[in-house]
């Protein structure tokens, strides 16, 4: 097997083609043909923020996944592969044949997204740091809700903003990520801020600051698998169970780092940036960091201006683009799957076979050494451009249907219909600027 | 009365989100036929174009001239910065070197591939068997010589 002793490069090898024209096109009008149905002709009163009594999970079924038991093993799985991945993280080779890197860029931070929308709320089950906290919780005989203090309200969501932001910066822009001992470090001072925070604030740190449990347990609204009000497991329509997402503050900011980072992800793929950087004299990175936080703070500035620019009653203006972010969720869902699903599929492969050979000296731990990358998806260029518009307008007619319904909630009788317009549009130019980037990048 | 501005801000936006997309679109429309009418006109030989009909140019061609890449190092100095190169699926990619220096390009396709080259005027072959957007990296700079679309 070929060894890359010195990683130049991201995960993964060729990207995917630019989608054809003439499927961006189709897909744009669609989408702008969707969000105009949807305004002008669905409901009049809103639909998913009533109250309604969900569906009870059927009882057995509720009993195992409620149980102690249940619980544990997950739990315990996770702890068990955050050990196991200690040991190439900290004895493994520091080039691409570690399967450190493809566990968190591939298998984390992509994998996440299908495993929330699947089971719900997926990696908060099985965080090692949140099984740290509880037997830390344990030993000191202390609730896990309670910390020191009070967790404060104003915070809300920010720190998880401010650490997603570090880990597409660590990503995407950092020259080091392919290093071993940084992406080592990253994760050694969010395990520390992690514990330490919970520590101070209880269990609702790890709730409002995880920045893999925020962004999971978003998605997981997506998810058919609910809690109710008294804590029961109950079955929710996806878009229903979508506005339940708290509306706190800090939460534009989070979805705005979600889906700013993959916009950019895929500008810097670009033969006009790729030029741009290799013609100037200012660092690369510093040119990144502008440009990932021009595309993080354009999407929060636009949603959040949309979302104000209506005529609101006795509604708080400044409240009115958190009520509305959980509308972005789908959209965040519809570009993570175009820009990573071969990604996901090859890369992720490709660490399936690295894992069994945790320390690159030819050992076969799980029989998975020799087994080959299945590269059908680079080789079916049709269908993956396919699916990726699918997925986009898929997320980008779900997000225009949450708001609309969202809309119809807290604004004003006669501001319903023409207070959705600003926001409408801003979901549009989110929607043609992926595909532009597909097609054109 | 501000709802009959919204509205007509609607009416506004509307057109102009339709005449962009109409935008969008003509240019399409309006390249196939003027592509349909210069094939059909039999064309003096030009420099051969590296696109789809790249392969059939090359036969009638007294040199071969299939799609190449011409790299020129010089210690630090890398070019092409970024040169972008349409590319089949088998299809060979001529890679001329001028560097004063030995070195390695990265080819990152699916799966990756590593070209070397040694001081002086050399030249090398390249063939990218699986479909996807490839990029060509001096390894030592990290440069970005080139980026292959291959179909």
């Amino acid at each position: 097997m070929r060894s890359l002793i010195l990683p130049m490069h991201g995960l993964g090898g060729g990207s995917d083609l630019p989608i054809p024209a003439s499927l961006a096109i189709a897909a744009g009008t669609a989408a702008l043909t969707v969000s105009f149905v949807v305004l002008l002709l669905a409901w009049r009163s809103p639909r998913f923020g009533d109250g309604r009594i969900d569906r009870m999970v059927p009882v057995p079924l509720a009993r195992i996944f409620d149980s102690i038991g249940w619980s544990m093993l997950l739990r315990a799985m996770g702890l068990a592969f955050f050990c196991f991945m200690l040991w190439p993280a900290l004895f493994g080779p520091d080039s691409l044949i570690n399967p450190m890197f493809g566990v968190i860029y591939v298998w984390l931070w992509v994998g996440l997204v299908p495993a929330s929308l699947l089971f719900g709320r997926f990696y908060r089950a099985i965080s090692p740091v949140r099984t740290l906290y509880l037997l830390l919780a344990r030993a000191t005989g202390q609730p896990p809700s309670q910390g020191l203090r009070e967790y404060p309200a104003w915070l809300g969501y920010w720190p998880a903003a401010i650490g997603l932001f570090a880990f597409v910066w660590l990503e995407l822009v950092s020259p080091d990520s392919t290093y071993l001992g940084p992406l080592r470090l990253w994760m050694a001072l969010y395990l520390a801020a992690m514990v330490v925070g919970s520590a101070v604030f209880g269990d609702r740190w790890l709730e409002r600051a995880d920045p893999f449990e925020v962004y999971s347990t978003l998605l997981a609204h997506l998810s058919p698998w609910g809690r109710d009000d008294a804590g029961r497991l109950v079955w929710v329509s996806p878009l229903r169970h979508l506005s339940r997402i708290p509306a706190e503050g800090g939460l534009v900011a989070v979805v705005a780092v979600l889906l700013g980072s993959t916009a950019y992800d895929s500008w810097r793929d670009s033969a006009t940036w790729i030029r741009f950087l290799q013609g100037s004299n200012v660092s690369p990175t510093t040119w990144g960091t502008v440009g990932l936080l021009v595309a993080i703070v354009i999407v929060g500035v636009t949603f959040a201006a949309a979302s104000m620019a209506t005529g609101v009653g006795r509604v708080d203006r400044w409240q009115v683009p958190r009520r509305l972010a959980h509308s972005v969720v789908p959209i965040i869902v519809g570009y993570m799957v175009a820009h990573y699903l071969s990604f996901f599929v090859q890369t992720g492969q490709l660490t399936l076979i690295q894992i069994s050979d945790p320390l690159g000296d030819g050992s076969n731990l799980f029989g998975t050494a020799d087994w080959q990358v299945n590269y059908w998806l680079a080789q079916h260029p049709t269908f993956l451009a396919t699916t990726k518009v699918l997925a986009i307008v898929t997320g980008h007619v779900l997000g225009v249907v949450a708001a609309h319904d969202r809309a119809l909630e807290i604004l004003p009788k006669r501001h319903q219909v023409t207070g959705q317009l600003p926001l409408l549009f801003a979901m549009v130019l989110y929607t043609f600027t992926g595909l532009y980037l597909l097609f054109g990048s | 009365m501000p709802a009959f501005i919204r509205t007509t801000k609607t009416v506004v936006a509307a057109l102009v989100a339709v005449t962009v997309l109409a935008a969008c679109s003509s240019p399409d429309t309006t390249s196939e036929p003027t592509s349909e009418t210069s094939s059909a006109t039999p064309s003096t030989s030009t420099t051969p174009t590296p696109t789809e009909s790249a392969p059939a140019t090359t036969e009638e061609e007294p040199t071969p001239a299939g799609p190449s890449l011409s790299v020129t190092i010089d210690g630090e100095d890398v070019q092409p910065n970024a040169q972008e190169i349409d590319l089949a699926v088998g299809e060979k990619l001529t890679i001329e070197f001028q560097s004063n220096r030995a070195g390695e390009l990265h080819v990152h396709s699916t799966p990756e591939q590593f070209v070397k080259f040694g001081a002086g005027a050399t030249s090398a072959q390249l063939v990218i068997k699986t479909p996807g957007t490839v990029e060509v990296e001096e390894h030592d700079t990290s440069a970005v010589v080139a980026l292959i679309e291959v179909r």
